[in-house]
């Protein structure tokens, strides 16, 4: 009896663990897999190295290198005041703040130890062999070029996003995809031999070529910067670009900061200017009303007006730049001599309606289609917003803001024989497999006939040969420009004491190769044909001689050539 | 007695020649069946031994067969020991129990000498022999069984009556080795030795008014040291709730649970268990059964829990056939253990019980544990041997014209 109790006990027991073993390894078993998997699963990152970016001649603006970051997993860490002791004299780090690390967040399984270091020195610590401390690689964004084109190109994040300018426009192309191993590893953190492993290895960003020439835009930065010491500006712009094609070869904006070190910077310094920043254009706006005028037969270059020095329209009297008696201008006059009242006065003939055409024609009010961060379509009020004044204030570039870029494309319009051309920035990209992969054409519009564009050249040139725009002349290139000086507007109405001198033009005025706009913020004196001009003349002359345009051997007797074909008389140089 | 026990040896020795007893070998022979559920089990350990002490075998000396090798060493020694068992007559031992203990007793001594016993793990269990080493708490267990199997053999039922009768001498005899045993310290050899000590009163037939104070004083002796010591205190709150410190205390019996948990149906494959990587420590020795269960799955659990409980089934069987009082009491002193120890162990691993530290009968590693283990394997292998020899001589007689009624 003993016995058969005896074996009942054992056989329930045995039972019992029957029973134990059915629920551990197939009712619970899902959720025991789980945490198996959690345990010993690691995902490594494999970082994808940013694609490069470079200038039209492919020289590097941007480009990503290998570093290795060191981490830590605290849980890993057996001793960690002596590793920290045995990390800080490589680091360069106090060993209390390195043990601070190494310990850790009971919870955490990751610490930063060092980013994005040395991979040299990211081998002497591996060699070191310390208890939960590993590197991986994690590339890091360097500018060779530093402060150049900073604007434009804007920066990374530590985590590698692209946080402004082009690196942030175009992360999708730079960035590429992190790819990542899954492995089962070891409390040690060694891989286990015989288990799956799960790899998906990382997809390269892919590199950009952009239209900027990495030269004109340094020098163009350097005169930038020059001109702001001499004329006590609070920052400038200047953008040089290809009429035909729309491509911009410089984009210059002061002030600018170095994307290397971006921390160092305020906010204000990461702008591009050029697209993010809108100004009242002033005088160099008045090709808007004069080509229309022209195109719609309004006027003509030779129709005269009779000019006062003052115009009293609505509640406001407009003046000119300087007091003169009351003369008879002609239309190329009033453009060389950039009178307001002339220019108001051809703005009434051609009538609100046809202006505002215009205006949107020549691409203001709308962004340009470059679509870079940040980028201001202006402020150009709706035909129902006028108000009785704004059909004296449009023509001549007051109660409407445009971006510096826009005016470099209006210009562009009129040295593309009246076809406006959206400007870009990048050339190509270059696809996975190497292959470059040009970007498409740019959208581009008729906005004034070729006759027209070829007569508001003809006035430009005026402007800079004998009107108030000589100190923007190139030897040996002949110019047709556009001074600008415009009051700032103030906050809550009304306009200040400060101003914005701006020259636009392009050259060689024949057969145009490049367009150039230079927009300074409240230089001194105030004058956009005394300041803005001769950094235009600079810019455009390096840019001419770089881009290896021939000067025309003889400038003068080529443009008396284009006068006399255009039957006009000529006049007195200067 | 000698003589007896020599013919009915004989056929087991020299099959061929016992023509009279020629089918006695057969294959569903219980005899067989111990000794065949004992080798599957070696070699069931072996291969398993291999595969979870691979890692830390090499981790530690560079070779991923050190362990194994030596266990090999273990099985053929303990195998030659099962075989020599399963030839001698078990009444040669019933004064063995005699010289075990005092034996036994002076080991137990030398291991808590300090510079003598080796200590691993905060405790000392083990002597060294060479190259070997060996751990006298096994032993005790034989001894047990040994001493209380001949003491209550002469002790008629009836004397078992007195409470004096029933505790003297046995139970001293135990309480020294438990207090031994309890020294090192190894608290789950302790209850098992306890277990073995109880389960022989009960089986002999001790009344239950001696049994009960016995079993209750053993109980409050276990819950107190279970609780008078931190790490088994640690220990017993870990298998209350392993998941309250998962890192520390609850790791062993997680790690054991992930093991066994990841293993399902069919297991992850025979050597490709993960948890053996440094997840489990003591792969090999008293965890062996997870690893088995994660690389074999519930086929691999229940196969291995199916042959104890048919070593159980077939040990409870030949006491119940034994040819004397001995012979029951050793089956089924024997049976009691094995069977308790592979519960306490797979109790441990599976979170049913707390962990104590007792390796799986036959299949985990550790050289004493299956020499001594293997031996009382043997011993019961006789037993049944000569349990069936009787059983079939009593047939014959039975079977005989005439001589059915007289044969009684």
């Amino acid at each position: 009896m003993r016995l058969i109790a005896t074996f009942a006990i054992l056989m329930l027991a045995f039972g019992g663990m029957a029973v134990r073993l059915v629920v551990l390894q197939i009712v619970e078993s899902p959720g025991y897999a789980l945490i198996a998997s959690k345990q010993r699963e690691s995902t490594r990152p494999f970082p994808a190295r940013r694609g490069s970016i470079y200038d039209r001649n492919g020289k590097s603006l941007a480009i990503s290198v290998d570093l290795q970051t060191v981490y830590a997993d605290p849980a890993l860490v057996t001793d960690a005041r002596r590793e920290a002791r045995r990390l800080a004299p490589l680091l360069g780090t106090p060993a209390a703040s390195l043990q601070r690390v190494l310990e850790g967040d009971p919870q955490s399984r990751f610490e930063y130890v060092a980013r994005q270091i040395d991979p040299a020195l990211a081998r002497r610590i591996e060699n070191l062999k310390l208890a939960g401390v590993f590197a991986r690689p994690e590339p890091k964004r360097l500018y060779p070029n530093e402060s150049v084109a900073s604007t434009i190109l804007g920066f990374v994040g530590t985590d590698g996003e692209g946080l402004s300018g082009i690196e942030n426009q175009y992360e999708g192309i730079l960035r590429g995809r992190a790819g990542f191993m899954t492995l089962e590893q070891d409390p040690s953190g060694r891989p286990l031999p015989q288990t799956d492993f799960r790899y998906e290895p990382p997809v390269q960003g892919r590199s950009l070529y952009l239209t900027i020439d990495k030269d004109i835009q340094n020098y163009a930065e350097m005169e930038l910067e020059n001109a702001i010491a001499r004329y006590d500006a609070n920052a400038a712009s200047a953008v040089i670009m290809r009429p035909s094609t729309g491509e911009i070869l410089g984009m210059a904006n002061v002030p600018d900061f170095d994307p290397n070190r971006f921390g160092d910077f305020s906010q204000s310094d990461f702008r591009n200017r050029a697209v993010t920043d809108v100004y009242e254009p002033g005088s160099a706006y008045k090709i808007v009303t004069v080509a229309g005028a022209i195109e719609d037969d309004v006027v003509s270059p030779r129709s005269s007006f009779v000019v006062p020095d003052e115009l009293p329209f609505e509640d406001r009297v407009f003046h000119d730049s300087h007091a003169h008696d009351t003369e008879t201008m002609s239309v190329t006059e009033i453009i060389e001599q950039s009178s307001n009242v002339g220019t108001i006065k051809i703005g009434l003939a051609l009538g609100g309606e046809r202006l505002d055409h215009y205006v949107r024609r020549f691409g203001f009010g709308s962004a340009t289609g470059l679509d870079f961060p940040g980028e201001s379509p202006g402020i150009v009020l709706d035909r129902d917003q006028w108000s009785g004044v704004t059909i004296a204030t449009t023509p001549i570039g007051q109660g409407i803001a445009v971006t510096t870029l826009q005016m470099a494309s209006a210009y562009a319009a009129l040295a593309n024989g009246g076809v406006w051309v959206e400007p870009k920035l990048v050339s190509a990209t270059v696809d996975g497999d190497g292959s470059l992969k040009r970007s498409s054409a740019p959208a581009t519009r008729r906005v004034v006939s070729g006759r027209t564009a070829r007569q508001m050249t003809e006035m430009l040139t005026g402007v800079v040969r004998r009107g108030t725009g000589m100190l923007a002349r190139v030897p040996g290139y002949q110019v047709a420009g556009k001074t600008g000086t415009a009051q700032k507007p103030v906050a809550g109405g009304g306009y200040g004491n400060s101003y914005v001198a701006s020259f636009a033009g392009f050259a060689p005025a024949a057969d145009p190769e490049i367009v150039t706009i230079v927009v300074l913020d409240d230089p001194d004196p105030i004058w956009g044909g005394v300041t803005a001009a001769p950094v235009f003349r600079a810019i455009s002359e390096y840019a001419l001689r770089r881009l290896g345009i021939a000067p025309t051997a003889d400038a003068q007797r080529a443009a008396e050539q284009m006068q006399s074909e255009q039957d006009l008389v000529p006049e007195p140089h200067d | 007695m000698a003589s007896r026990s020599a013919t009915v040896t004989r056929p087991l020795s020299r099959p061929g020649r016992a023509s009279g007893h020629a089918s006695e070998l057969r294959l569903g022979h219980p005899a067989v069946l111990i000794a065949g559920g004992a080798c599957s089990l070696v070699v069931l350990g072996l291969v398993m031994i291999l595969s979870a002490s691979s890692v830390t075998s090499f981790a530690n000396y560079g070779s991923s067969f050190l362990f194994f090798k030596r266990q090999l060493l273990w099985t053929i020694l303990g195998m030659v020991s099962f075989g020599l068992f399963c030839r001698i007559d078990y009444r040669k031992l019933r004064y063995a129990g005699y010289f075990l203990c005092p034996i036994t007793i002076m080991l137990l001594v030398a291991v808590l000498v300090p510079g003598v016993g080796v200590v691993a793990n905060g405790s000392a269990r083990w002597l060294a022999l060479g190259p070997l080493s060996f751990q006298p708490s096994e032993l005790a267990k034989l001894a047990i069984v040994l001493l209380a199997a001949d003491v209550f053999a002469r002790k008629r039922e009836r004397m078992l009556d007195s409470f004096s009768h029933t505790m003297v001498p046995v139970v001293p005899a135990i309480l020294i080795l438990l207090a031994l045993v309890v020294l090192q310290p190894d608290l789950g050899t302790t209850v098992l030795l306890g277990t073995i000590g109880m389960g022989l009163l009960f089986v002999a037939g001790a009344p239950l008014r001696h049994l009960t104070p016995v079993v209750l004083a053993g109980v409050a002796g276990t819950a107190f040291a279970a609780l008078s010591a931190d790490y088994r205190r640690a220990r017993v709150l870990a298998f209350m709730d392993p998941w309250a410190d998962p890192l520390r205390t609850g790791y062993h019996t997680i790690q054991s649970l992930i093991a066994m948990g990841s293993g399902g149906w069919f297991g992850v494959g025979l050597g490709a268990s993960r948890q053996k990587w440094m997840y489990i420590p003591n792969a090999h020795t008293d965890f062996i059964f997870a690893i088995l269960g994660e690389e074999m799955g519930l086929l691999g659990t229940g196969v291995v829990l199916g042959i104890f409980c048919f070593i159980a089934y077939l040990g409870i069987r030949t006491a119940l056939r034994a040819p004397d009082r001995f012979g029951m009491l050793i089956a089924s002193g024997i049976t009691i253990w094995i069977s308790a120890q592979a519960l306490v162990n797979m109790g441990a691993v599976t979170a049913s019980l707390p962990i104590t530290g007792v390796p799986l009968p036959l299949v985990s590693f550790g050289g004493s544990s299956l020499l001594v283990m293997l031996s009382a394997m043997g011993i019961l292998t006789n037993v049944a041997l000569q349990g069936e020899r009787k059983m079939a001589r009593r047939r014959a007689r039975a079977g005989a014209p005439g001589k059915g009624r007289s044969g009684r």
